[in-house]
């Protein structure tokens, strides 16, 4: 008898749990339904988006509804994920659940995606709304468009124009002596001049492109030199010039510099705690809401002791891919569209995120940052991004090194060889 | 003279909880304030209380779906585990065998792996069986994935249980089942009680797991996830992940501190013994 | 006899089987599905990969100072780890074994750590370590806080150690009393009335008595610092200058950063054997010492 019962009890228990699991499963295969694909019977078809904003998010979200109401029967399905999202990008790729639209950095990253990208060459309509400069970011090695571009980004040194100001500096440093002077001025008035973040292997190594470049070679020159051989490290003109600089952030910088995060960097340079930091427009949100009142500026990074190198650095970094094997292509091809070039898009562009559309726009930015980068984009005081044609890796192989070179643990001429053969291998 | 020397011991291990305990009484405070002002005065003491962004980010994450997904998934897998754990642990334990040896290396041995190691390949598995995006994907993963561990302890643990007493059950004709769950089972209770609470703190806060397996499905996105997804390397949105963070804490609270009481009290030498 | 057999094989079945089952799918299975991919070049992306036979394995034996480099810092790191969070448990566990109210709060105070989401975790210490110790260094002037405890790589590793004890002791803190509830309290009145020290009974009646979760805790905290991970992640990534870098990071660097999945997995894979073989070591150490009550 009481075998009966212990036996029915784990009868019980087990469907219970199967009642559960499936409970859950039947309510998420009515998700899944929707989720999964476009063709079923119900007449709603969704479309899956994915990208790493984590700006203007109801501006976007505006735009979704737009796009809605004008396709009736349609969902987007957004998600947005800042963190990882390399990873989840892979891992999604990898599980079959690949999206129908989705962004990724131009270069190295979005070439290992193109072999699932709608080739848009032919699509002249849509192209030609883009600037020229803005589409050579999302081709392949044959030159075919496989992504369209988002806005542009700016990195350089941002400045702290009050601090600046209080230091009695009228012209901007162009030169690394100039920049060097400065620096002493900044000093004197008992302002701390750089908050470089040291931390950060990504800052490190953003910050040493700069010296990878002058103005006879642009960001894809110098790649492709350094891969011909033609150009080695040591042989570049203007990078000894990074360890000057980097004495200086350190010199007059905060105590502990390895344990200045992006986070602290921007926060000191909005607090008027700081004068420079190296950073990049996409930033503006958050200098904006540590202190709206801020008054800041971007300042081309000085290479060398000639003016005309100093360079900021732009490039359309992010790149939206269309899956070419999207169930719903035409649907995926229209939204893509939608959200880079129509009046909505460029609204979320300048408005929600505050940087300059790649798409043609007469529409004002928000964004002072970008804005400000504006200006020396039309005068031609830019040069591209080399971090992103690196080799895959460049970011956590170089930044170690620069830390260990502010730590004093290696030697600049150590730091050369070792980029030397981090490149090579 | 041994009075004097427990006290001191006693003291440190009561005075050094407090080190334990501060750190969430300054996340507490700094849910409370905006983000510049977090950055500048962390140790300080909120400017205002107001309740603001709790309740901002209690609707915008929409908090009531996602703690009735996070308690869905603790519920079930623990309870997954506390039926099938129990189970294998106490049969391999009690045989001797060449297949118990080996079912018992085949679950122990993920204890030794790092995730990172395989979640790709587990991704891509889980997509091949058509559960990616599920949550009963999530759960059946979650169960494998705390699986080893927990049998791992129980397995230990059963020599606690002394064979005698399940020879007498058998003499009395109990059949290997009733031994089973009338017998071991409730003698097991203290290390179940600490496989729950772990188990079931390890699902609630789980962040990784549910998005790589949920991946684009939010509804069934669980609570810890859908606040690890307002950071970036670039971006921190700490005023709703603070508030966040604080409101998702305060169920594990309570539930450990319900829980504990079954892990000390209530079981007591006698019971074994006698 | 047969009928016999088969139905213990049956009933070993039932019990085990499902348990099984589930770590197959959710571990085993696809970890053996690495073992594929470590032939292979793969950027974790595309649909094609380049077989390459044994070229992974040679490379990590003769070109990858840095996995060797993460192998160290594991390794010292759990040592480090396994004895101090043991310790530490098992000392605040003695203490608060006791069904008083007091004890009680005090060991949910223990606990809390080990319940706080790690992205809050990282928030804490960075300004423990910044603000917070800039503020101490000037109350006191004491050195020790004007160390640049994140900005050099042997105070890291420090760090690292301190913020994973005080994260995990509570859950070794519970294990150990989960034990200790289990010793009759009449061997230890007696050991007492025997005139034994307090230190005396501890070593030679509690401590045998607890060899089970002795064993548990060990191979837990072993097992997780091989595969410390979160810590690293959320906190360190590695740094100062890859100071701070565990294997488990490397591996996940290796795969997703670097794009060098099939490299990754068969790093993977030689850590893992090698961890068996600690693991086993250990295992038949402190197995051979439990004392069944």
């Amino acid at each position: 008898m009481k075998r009966k019962v212990v036996a029915v009890l784990m009868c019980v228990t087990m469907v219970g749990m199967m009642l559960a699991g499936c409970g859950s499963s039947s309510g998420s295969t009515g998700e899944d339904a929707k989720s999964d694909s476009g063709n079923e019977s119900k007449e709603e078809v969704v479309l899956k988006v994915f990208d790493a904003h984590a700006y203007g998010l109801e501006q976007y979200e505006e735009m979704v509804q737009q796009f809605e109401e004008e396709h009736s029967g349609v969902k987007i399905e957004v998600q947005h994920a800042p963190n990882d999202y390399d990873t989840l990008l892979q891992a999604r790729v990898n599980s079959g659940d690949i999206p129908d639209v989705f962004d990724v950095e131009a270069g190295t990253k979005a070439q290992s995606y193109y072999e699932y990208a709608y080739n848009w060459t032919d699509d002249k309509e849509n192209t030609d709304s883009f600037h020229e400069d803005a589409l050579a970011g999302g081709t392949d090695a044959e030159g075919k468009i496989m992504s369209l571009p988002w806005t542009y980004e700016n990195m350089g040194i941002i400045y702290n124009k009050d601090l600046f100001a209080e230091a009695g500096i009228t012209e901007l440093p162009q030169t690394m002596d100039e920049l060097e002077a400065a620096c002493e001025k900044l000093d004197a008035a008992g302002i701390t001049a750089f908050a470089l973040a040291g931390k950060e292997n990504w800052v490190l190594s953003q910050l040493v492109t700069h010296f990878m470049m002058d103005k006879s070679l642009d960001a894809k020159g110098v790649v492709d030199k350094i891969g011909s051989g033609e150009l080695t490290f040591d042989n570049m003109p203007n990078f000894k010039n990074v360890f000057r600089f980097l004495d200086l952030a350190v010199k007059y910088g905060p105590a502990k510099p390895l344990e200045v995060d992006w986070e602290i960097s921007e926060n000191m340079l909005a607090n008027n705690e700081a004068a420079m930091i190296h950073m990049g427009d996409w930033c503006q949100s958050t200098l904006d809401s540590f202190n709206p009142d801020a008054n800041l500026g971007f300042l081309p990074c000085p290479v060398s002791d000639k003016k005309e190198d100093t360079t900021l650095l732009s490039s359309c970094n992010w790149t939206y891919i269309v899956n070419k094997d999207s169930e719903n292509l035409e649907l995926a091809k229209e939204y893509c569209e939608f959200i880079l070039t129509s009046d909505m898009g460029q609204y979320w562009m300048c408005d929600g995120v505050g940087a300059v559309p790649a798409v043609k726009s007469d529409k004002e930015v928000q964004g002072k940052l970008a804005n400000d980068a504006k200006n020396y984009v039309a005068e031609g005081k830019t040069n591209g991004w080399i971090h992103t044609i690196a080799p895959t890796g460049y970011g956590d192989a170089v930044g170690p090194m620069i830390q260990g070179y502010i730590s004093g643990d290696l030697t600049a001429e150590e730091v050369t060889a070792q980029m030397q053969a981090f490149w090579e291998s | 003279m041994k009075r004097r020397k427990i006290s001191i011991t006693n003291v440190l291990v009561f005075v050094a909880s407090v080190l334990w305990l501060l750190p969430l009484l300054i996340i507490f405070l700094n849910s409370f304030k905006p983000y510049n002002d977090m950055m500048q005065h962390f140790l300080a003491l909120p400017k205002s209380w107001n309740l603001d962004m709790y309740f901002e980010t209690w609707s915008k994450f929409n908090f009531p779906t996602l703690i009735m997904n996070t308690l869905l998934y603790t519920v079930v897998s623990v309870i997954g585990i506390m039926i099938l754990a129990p189970m294998a642990a106490y049969k391999l334990a009690r045989t001797k065998s060449k297949l118990s040896t080996l079912c018992f290396v085949v679950i122990i041995m993920p204890m030794m792996v790092p995730f990172q190691s395989y979640m790709i390949t587990l991704t891509r598995l889980v997509s091949k069986v058509g559960l990616i995006g599920t949550k009963t994907g999530y759960i059946l993963v979650t169960i494998g994935l705390l699986m080893p561990l927990a049998v791992y302890m129980i397995h230990g643990f059963v020599k606690n249980v002394p064979i005698e007493l399940e020879e007498c059950a058998k003499i009395d004709g109990a059949g290997k089942l009733r031994i089973y769950f009338l017998i071991v089972f409730p003698l097991l209770k203290p290390i179940l009680t600490t496989v729950i609470v772990l188990d079931a703190l390890a699902t609630w806060n789980d962040i990784i797991t549910n998005q790589l397996i949920v991946g684009s499905n939010a509804a069934a996105m669980n609570l810890q996830n859908a606040l690890y997804m307002q950071f970036s390397a670039q971006t921190s949105d700490w005023e709703h992940a603070l508030p966040g963070i604080v409101m998702s804490m305060i169920p594990s609270l309570i539930f450990f501190i319900v829980m504990q009481k079954n892990i000390v009290g209530g079981v007591t030498a006698g019971a074994i013994k006698g | 006899m047969k009928r016999k057999k088969l139905k213990d094989f049956l009933i070993f079945a039932m019990f085990v089987f499902p348990a099984v089952a589930f770590v197959l799918f959710a571990t085993d299975i696809p970890f053996f599905m690495n073992l594929y991919y470590s032939f292979f070049n793969w950027n974790g992306v595309s649909r094609d990969m380049a077989f390459v036979g044994f070229d992974n394995f040679i490379k990590i034996f003769s070109n990858d100072g840095l996995f060797w480099k993460s192998v160290q810092f594991t390794l010292k790191y759990a040592v480090f780890y396994v004895v101090i969070v043991n310790a530490i448990a098992f000392v605040i566990a003695l203490v608060l074994s006791k069904e008083k109210k007091s004890s009680s709060v005090v060991r949910a105070f223990y606990y809390v750590p080990y319940i706080i989401s790690l992205t809050a975790i990282g928030l804490i210490w960075k300004f423990i370590l910044g603000p917070g110790f800039g503020a101490l260094y000037d109350m006191t002037g004491w050195e020790f806080f004007d160390w640049s405890w994140l900005g050099t790589g042997k105070l890291a590793f420090i760090v690292v150690v301190v913020m994973t004890v005080w994260q995990n002791v509570g859950f070794y803190m519970v294990n150990y009393i989960a034990g200790i509830v289990t010793i009759p309290k009449e061997l230890l009145e007696a050991a007492q009335i025997d005139g034994a020290t307090r230190f005396q009974t501890v070593w030679k009646i509690t401590v045998p008595l607890i060899m089970p979760s002795i064993s548990i805790c060990m191979l837990t905290a072993l097992t997780f610092a091989f595969k410390l991970f979160d810590v690293i992640m959320v906190f360190t990534k590695g740094g100062p200058a890859n100071a701070t870098m565990s294997v488990a990071y490397n591996i996940y660097q290796e795969a997703f950063v670097n794009g060098k999945y099939g490299l990754a997995t068969a790093k993977s894979l030689v850590f893992v054997a090698f961890v068996l073989v600690v693991t086993v070591i250990q295992l038949r150490v402190t197995k051979g010492k439990e004392v069944e009550a």
